[in-house]
């Protein structure tokens, strides 16, 4: 018989035993974690207790909440969104109290845009499938859509909202308008619903217009010159800015320069500042606190006096449209010798003089060499100078990132550099926009491959090496003297660095330490605009709004309402392009607030008052100073424009009840209500009165002839305004009296038989559109 | 007796005796006589001993007490009796076998489960199969844990039957009788890969796009060789087989079914099928590789066959001849039970393998990266890892790297048993302690070579660095890659001259691959970043 | 009559012994099989199915009040409101799940298999079980009516809104 041969096969059950028994714990523990410790559970155990505790007879409304996984299942946007797990009272007005995830959600957008339709996710973003909280915020790897709460909701707008306004988001719209208004859409692709416009001033007489010296000034940082600039500081150094201003001051107009000098009268200068009312538009004096007074559309004009040509101004003055195709500033219709006044007093005026001793002590500037010229010209279009400003027809190049989908970037596709910011778009966007160069990275020397060629590609884009586009072919340390020589040449580095003996290597290591010191490895171009934490934002949450994400089905896109730009074809149209009302009047959408809506300016002022106020405007309310210039209209252009508002821009709807009923109106009833009702604590009658509303009766002595209220407004206006004041001015302070027709037509009546007995004496050529068209 | 229950089952196909039997209850209604009220009772009698009738219909042993009895449960089971009813010792060694094999097995059937609880939910379309991952991950039951223990399994059973290849070449299972089953071991290695790599697509994130994007175009490489010929637009081997793969020319929903399809059905199958004849032939070619007991008996003549049993028939052959065949068992010394010896340690192994795979299903969530974008690539986009080192040899030259040199190892391994037919003493690691000196001196040799290799590159590049304008049909065939393969196979003939033994030569030879694979995964996977640059570690890699 | 053979240590019962670990280790692994089917048997229904929430916000109330009838086929039930209040009924029918029609007069049919149901949806003919199901109307607190489709009630249950 054979033996039999043991096998120690106990040890093999003891493993057995081992393995069975940590694979069967694993498995309860993972069944245990899996049907009982997710936080939702916990949340909606919470709920149903406030419910209970809430609901006030518990016995005939049974609070039966089961505990289950809640969705909006939206197959149409292609979401699951489980947020409503957790956040199970965002539609519970009671939970208004509660702390998160139970609260109710804020606001009423809910109401328009509820979440069993559009889910949460839509707006929110984050992962609406998970069912853990990180998860679900978005707050996990390879998730690249972070939740977005507060303002930032706003950028998830334009997927159905394809308005340049949104409505109920005025961060977005702020931070659009600002990527119009600093000039981004200069250098970015933005996409087709940012506004894309040269915001700078053209620059094709620059070097007629301003002195070279102030040019190197504002090159070197506009901070200097103006505390407000629009231009940011690019942080150029020395040899760009000597490079960039030698081009720009070949920028000549030779009508210009050979204007002789000339001598105006600095009165009468003055007298026509005073009419002209500069200081609407622009900043022409500092109050006793050294705050500046004056308006923001056009430039600050403290020290143009250290800057301008006369000769160009006297030029400029006259007629601004040709030097300023889409300038704000109106025509004026100055004549030459009126323009030599007006410059007379604005180089006297308006000047530094401390400035002017500095720099007559600084030693003259060195002579502009060709290869300055040559290389500014490079510079200007590598710069980007073209996005903002005209010069010559050359073309802005926009070869700054592309920002037409920079919201929906994959994060690891953005380059953070060093910067201590979390990993997230936003994050991104705001350090970015706040100072754009944190976020670079020193330049290494990569391990392989020629040095020579790396540092090249890492300087090109600063252009120093004017009119090369590739590096000689020669060895290595020839490579890099070459480098250092146009560095030298292009100001980049200072003179009398000299490349130290050693190894190439060694050499290579050398130029780079000395090229990362002046920051110029740096390829950023980017200027630090200097913005504040709120513009920051909006820019960021306005970008983050450029996604290619839209709107997911047709049914969810939001009526596209188009924007009626008012611009006429006929004479009306040609003397508001020459006068440039809307650089402060509103006329249907178009234009600025600064002075009144004139979309139904018709329906509100008689034709005589317009035609008189056209003529000499003043400030109706005695505190106010600014008023609309004198343009010292002629007179067929001042009937015209009185003409043209009183027929054009009328509602014939406004006011029917008050054309229809006037007749039963009684003054003396409403003189009563004036007493009773307490108008006079605002608006002042006869002299004794309020000065929060405008005067009901002009008296001032220079003007006699001033218009009373009843001059000036039609009854439709005055009844309408009565009834409700926030419907025609909704951010009007005038309270609504909540009249009764009756009253309003009363008051009406009375408002209106407040004439000026002496300006009634006056009258106005009454001669219409009807007659001059029968003609 | 005995003739009696001879004859009572002589109705019944099986050759085996039903010990049993005698004391079976069931006999009475053979001897018992039929009477009506009888045959009511009888059919109560029948119903109430149903359960008990039924399990004995299913196994027809008692329980396994006795040494035959043992045997019976593995030769009567079908599922068992792919084993042989007694077993070696030394294939029960841990040390000889290392249990490689069986963890295999079982994560094969671990993936099998899961992947078929993964199914029930997957969504093959560019558009769903995202999202299904993140439904499968956040409100189906188990469904977290499925997919991690289908993600790690996956990755664990490439890992296997690389080593469990390693330990059969080592220990010289491939030689006479096995090379077939070695061949056989050589498809399911492909299979698995293959396997592997459709499966990788599947969840249509950033990591599956890219990895795919990269294979497929490896796929293509040929054209590197057929361009460099010109004769690209006439024999376009590369682009077929792309085209093949991805039923269009990106990867996009065609390529995601095709993968479906290929991982579900297609490569299941046929590695199911593979699997059999692996495991038919370890019985068929004498089992697990063992050193000879000695004994003597390596070939059991014939004729030495007399019938030691009584007449009374117990077991049955389809007939005899003359001739001989593969020692199955060649003596009884040395050997055990299969039951329950051989079953306890499979047990404990499975176990043991199926604690691991749940530890690291509970403990790590397998990675999904973010949606697929064709636009954006992955930097660094890494293949799986098991084709990491490829793609460093890919980095060189596409073709040889990605196609060549793998498609000499697979082929060079399927015909190891063919060129190396020294017959020696097979279950012997390294084949004794010269074998061990030279695998020894062989990975040195590699790490050497291969680190070398890899720091000059990084270092001072490679000739496209030095000679910009060089013909690519030159860097086609000089390159890291085939100088690797050249200095392996010199040193490998080297070997095989010097100790004038061929199986020296093999161990030379696979062992520099083996060390080559290993040191250029490592290589691929830790120092790669992106651009394919080298780097310390990942964390040197340039913050974006 | 036994050979030699039979009577060999093969062929011998072996000394039962108690093998306890042999127990342990046998049903610990059973054990642990067993517990993982479960779980993975677990698997084929999930937490949330991918369908809209069966409690449906249908809007205001103000919506249906007034009108005696409003079909919804999407939500495939009527909203009826009477002197008493609102109430909801399925269109699904009892029977196997085709979707009644309403008749002229008032009364369902449903086309599958001929039930008929009379105007408050109780079985007038065919094989239908049971009525039509009427489901539970309850507000929401935000004001909107909720239908909840996986919940029945009496026919006479009214929302008084």
């Amino acid at each position: 018989m054979q033996q039999q041969k043991s096998y120690p096969v106990n040890r093999l059950k003891i493993v057995l035993v081992l393995a069975s028994v940590s694979s069967l714990v694993m498995l309860l523990m993972a069944a245990f974690e899996e049907n009982f410790t997710a936080d939702w559970r916990t949340h909606q155990q919470d709920y149903a207790k406030i419910l209970v505790s809430n609901s006030s007879d518990a016995a005939t409304q049974p609070v039966n909440y089961p505990l289950e996984i809640r969705q909006n299942y939206l197959q149409e946007l292609d979401r699951v969104d489980r947020c409503v797990t957790c956040h199970v009272g965002i539609d519970n007005p009671a939970m208004k109290e509660l702390p998160q995830p139970l609260t109710t959600h804020p606001g009423d957008i809910l109401k328009h845009h509820s979440a069993d339709k559009y889910g949460c996710t839509i707006c929110h973003q984050g992962q609406g499938r998970a069912t853990d909280k990180d998860a679900a915020h978005g707050h996990v790897p390879f998730w690249d859509k972070p939740l977005l709460v507060g303002d930032f909701v706003q950028a998830s707008c334009t997927q159905c909202h394809h308005d340049a306004e949104v409505p109920q988001a005025p961060v977005l719209n702020r931070g659009r308008q600002l990527l119009t208004e600093l000039g981004c859409v200069g250098c970015h692709k933005t996409g087709e619903n940012i506004t894309a416009e040269r915001i700078g001033p053209q620059l094709d007489s620059i070097g007629s217009k301003v002195t070279r010296r102030w040019l190197h000034k504002w090159l070197a940082n506009p901070g200097d010159y103006l505390p407000k600039h629009k231009m940011p500081n690019y942080q150029m150094n020395p040899g760009t800015v000597d490079a960039l201003a030698a081009y720009l001051m070949t920028a000549k107009n030779e009508k210009i320069d050979s204007l002789k000098k000339i001598e105006g009268d600095y009165d009468e200068g003055a007298t026509i500042y005073r009419e002209a009312q500069c200081i609407v538009c622009h900043v022409t004096k500092l109050d006793y606190a050294d705050n500046p007074v004056g308006g923001q559309i056009g430039p600050n004009l403290l020290k143009i006096g250290n800057k301008v040509n006369q000769q160009w101004l006297v030029t400029f003055l006259q007629d601004p449209h040709s030097f300023l195709p889409h300038t704000k500033m109106p025509g004026y219709h100055f004549s030459k010798k009126e323009a030599i006044d007006l410059s007379q007093f604005a180089i006297e005026e308006w000047v530094d003089y401390d400035l002017l001793d500095v720099e007559e002590k600084e030693p003259a500037l060195p002579a502009v060499t060709p290869e300055q010229v040559q290389y500014g010209k490079l510079l200007y279009a590598e710069l980007g100078c073209a996005g903002c400003h005209e010069l010559q027809g050359i073309k802005a190049k926009r070869n700054a990132p592309d920002l037409t989908r920079i919201g929906s970037t994959p994060v690891h596709q953005l380059s953070f550099g060093d910067a201590k910011v979390p990993r997230t778009i936003p994050d991104f966007l705001y350090t970015k926009i706040k100072s754009p160069k944190s976020l670079h990275h020193h330049f290494e020397l990569p391990i392989s491959g020629d040095v020579s060629v790396s540092i090249w590609e890492n300087l090109k884009p600063l252009a120093i090496f004017s009119g090369s586009h590739s590096l000689p072919e020669s060895p290595e340390a020839d490579r890099l003297d070459w480098i250092l020589k146009h560095a030298i040449t292009a100001g980049i580095i200072a003179k009398e660095l000299k490349m130290p003996e050693g190894t190439t290597a060694e050499q290579a290591t050398w130029l780079v330490e000395v090229f990362n010191k002046s920051g110029s490895l740096n390829p950023l171009k980017m200027p630090d605009f200097d913005l504040s934490d709120n513009q920051a934002a909006s820019l960021t949450i306005a970008l983050m709004s450029l996604s290619e994400t839209g709107a997911p089905s047709k049914r969810f896109e939001a009526p596209r309402q188009e924007k009626i730009v008012f611009n006429p074809k006929d004479e009306f149209g040609k003397l508001e392009r020459h006068y440039r009302c809307l650089s402060c009047h509103k006329i249907r959408e178009s234009g600025d607030l600064l002075a009144s809506d004139l979309t139904f300016e018709g329906n509100r002022a008689n034709r005589q008052w317009l035609y008189h106020y056209l003529n000499n405007p003043y400030s109706m309310r005695r505190m106010i100073t600014i008023a609309m210039p004198i343009f010292h209209f002629p007179d067929e252009e001042s009937q015209l424009m009185a003409d043209y508002i009183s027929n054009v821009f009328v509602d014939g709807e406004m006011g029917l009840y008050w054309k229809l009923n006037h007749k039963k109106a009684d003054a003396k009833r409403g003189k009563n209500l004036f007493d009773v009702k307490g108008c006079i604590a605002c608006h002042q009658l006869h002299g004794t009165g309020g000065d929060v509303g405008p005067s009901l009766t002009t008296q001032v002595p220079e003007f006699p002839q001033g218009t009373w209220v009843g001059d000036k407004l039609k009854g439709e206006w005055v009844y309408t305004w009565l009834k409700n004041p926030q419907a025609i001015l909704p951010e009007t302070i005038e309270p609504n009296l909540g009249l009764s027709d009756q009253e309003a037509l009363d008051l009406t009546a009375f408002i209106l038989s407040l004439k000026n007995p002496e300006y009634q004496k006056k009258t106005a050529p009454s001669k219409t559109i009807k007659e001059q068209e029968s003609k | 007796m005995e003739s009696e229950s001879t004859q009572k089952d002589a109705g019944d196909s099986s050759s085996h005796q039903d010990g049993s039997s005698h004391s079976d209850g069931s006999s009475r209604q053979d001897t018992d006589g039929a009477q009506p009220p009888g045959a009511l009772l009888q059919l109560w009698q029948n119903l109430t001993s149903t359960p008990w009738q039924f399990c004995k219909s299913v196994v027809r042993h008692g329980r396994p007490t006795s040494d035959r009895a043992a045997s019976q449960v593995i030769f009567s089971n079908v599922f068992l009796h792919i084993l042989p009813t007694r077993i070696s010792l030394h294939a029960l060694k841990f040390r000889a076998t290392l249990g490689l094999g069986v963890i295999t097995l079982v994560l094969f059937f671990l993936l099998t489960i899961t992947g078929i609880a993964l199914m029930v939910y997957y969504k093959p379309s560019t558009a769903e199969a995202y999202n299904s991952m993140k439904e499968i991950q956040y409100v189906v039951p188990t469904g977290r844990f499925m997919r991690n223990i289908h993600r790690w399994g996956a990755h664990a059973m490439v890992l296997f039957v690389l080593l469990h290849m390693a330990r059969a070449f080592y220990t010289a299972a491939y030689k006479k009788p096995r090379q077939f089953n070695w061949f056989i071991g050589m498809v399911l290695l492909v299979l698995t890969l293959a396997l592997s790599f459709t499966g990788y697509l599947l969840p249509w994130d950033q990591l599956a796009y890219w990895a795919v994007t990269i294979g497929s175009e490896i796929a293509q490489s040929p054209r590197e060789l057929t361009d460099a010929l010109g004769i690209t637009s006439w024999f376009d081997i590369g682009g077929f087989q792309k085209r093949l793969l991805l039923g269009s020319n990106h990867v996009g929903e065609e390529a995601l079914i095709r993968f479906y399809v290929l991982h579900v059905a297609v490569l299941p199958i046929l590695l199911c099928t593979f699997l059999a004849v692996h495991f038919w032939r370890i019985r068929k070619d004498g089992g697990l590789a063992r050193p000879s007991d000695h004994t003597g008996a390596d070939h059991l003549p014939l004729q030495s066959i007399s019938n030691p049993i009584s007449s009374s028939k117990t077991f049955g052959l389809m007939a005899v001849v003359r001739g001989q065949t593969p020692a199955v068992n060649r003596s009884m010394t040395n050997t055990v039970p299969t039951w329950p010896n051989a079953i306890y340690a499979i047990a404990a192994l499975s176990m043991l393998t199926f604690a691991v795979m749940l530890c690291l299903g509970f403990c790590f969530d397998a990675p999904l990266k973010e949606f697929a974008n064709p636009n954006v690539p992955e930097n660094p986009a890494k293949a799986p890892w098991y084709f990491l080192g490829l793609q460093e040899m890919v980095s060189y030259s596409a073709f040889m790297g990605g196609v060549a040199i793998p498609a000499i190892v697979v082929l060079g391994l399927m015909l190891v048993p063919y060129l190396d037919r020294e017959q020696e003493e097979a279950g012997v690691w390294f084949s004794g302690p010269l074998g061990k000196r030279i695998c020894l001196l062989s990975a040195l040799l590699t790490t050497v070579v291969i680190v070398g290799v890899l720091a000059f590159t990084i270092n001072f590049g490679w000739l496209r660095n030095w000679y910009p304008n060089i013909p690519q049909i030159i860097i086609t065939f000089v390159n890291p890659g085939t100088l690797f393969l050249v200095i392996f196979m010199v040193w490998s003939f080297a070997v095989t001259k010097r100790t004038n033994s061929t199986r020296m030569g093999a161990l030379a030879i696979f062992t520099c691959f083996f060390v080559a694979f290993i040191i250029l995964t490592y290589f691929a996977t830790v120092h790669r970043g992106p651009n394919w640059d080298f780097y310390w570690s990942q964390s040197d890699w340039p913050v974006h | 009559m036994k050979t030699d053979l039979e009577k060999s240590p093969r062929f011998q019962q072996t000394q039962q012994r108690r093998d306890f670990l042999g127990i342990a280790a046998t049903w610990s692994a059973i054990a642990t099989v067993c517990v993982a089917l479960m779980g993975a048997l677990r698997l084929p229904i999930p937490w949330a199915f991918p369908e809209s929430s069966r409690r449906v916000k249908l809007g205001s109330p103000s919506l249906f009040q007034g009108i005696a009838i409003t079909p919804l086929p999407e939500e495939r039930l009527w909203i009826f409101s009477d002197s008493q209040g609102l109430y909801a009924m399925s269109a699904i029918c009892t029977h196997l799940g085709c979707v009644v029609a309403r008749q002229e007069n008032g009364s369902f049919f449903c086309p599958c298999h001929g039930s008929r149901f009379d105007a408050q949806g109780k079985v007038v003919k065919g094989p239908a079980p049971k009525g039509l199901i009427h489901l539970s109307l309850t507000l929401s607190t935000d004001g909107q009516l909720v239908v909840d489709h996986d919940k029945e009630v009496g026919s006479d249950v009214r929302l008084q809104a």
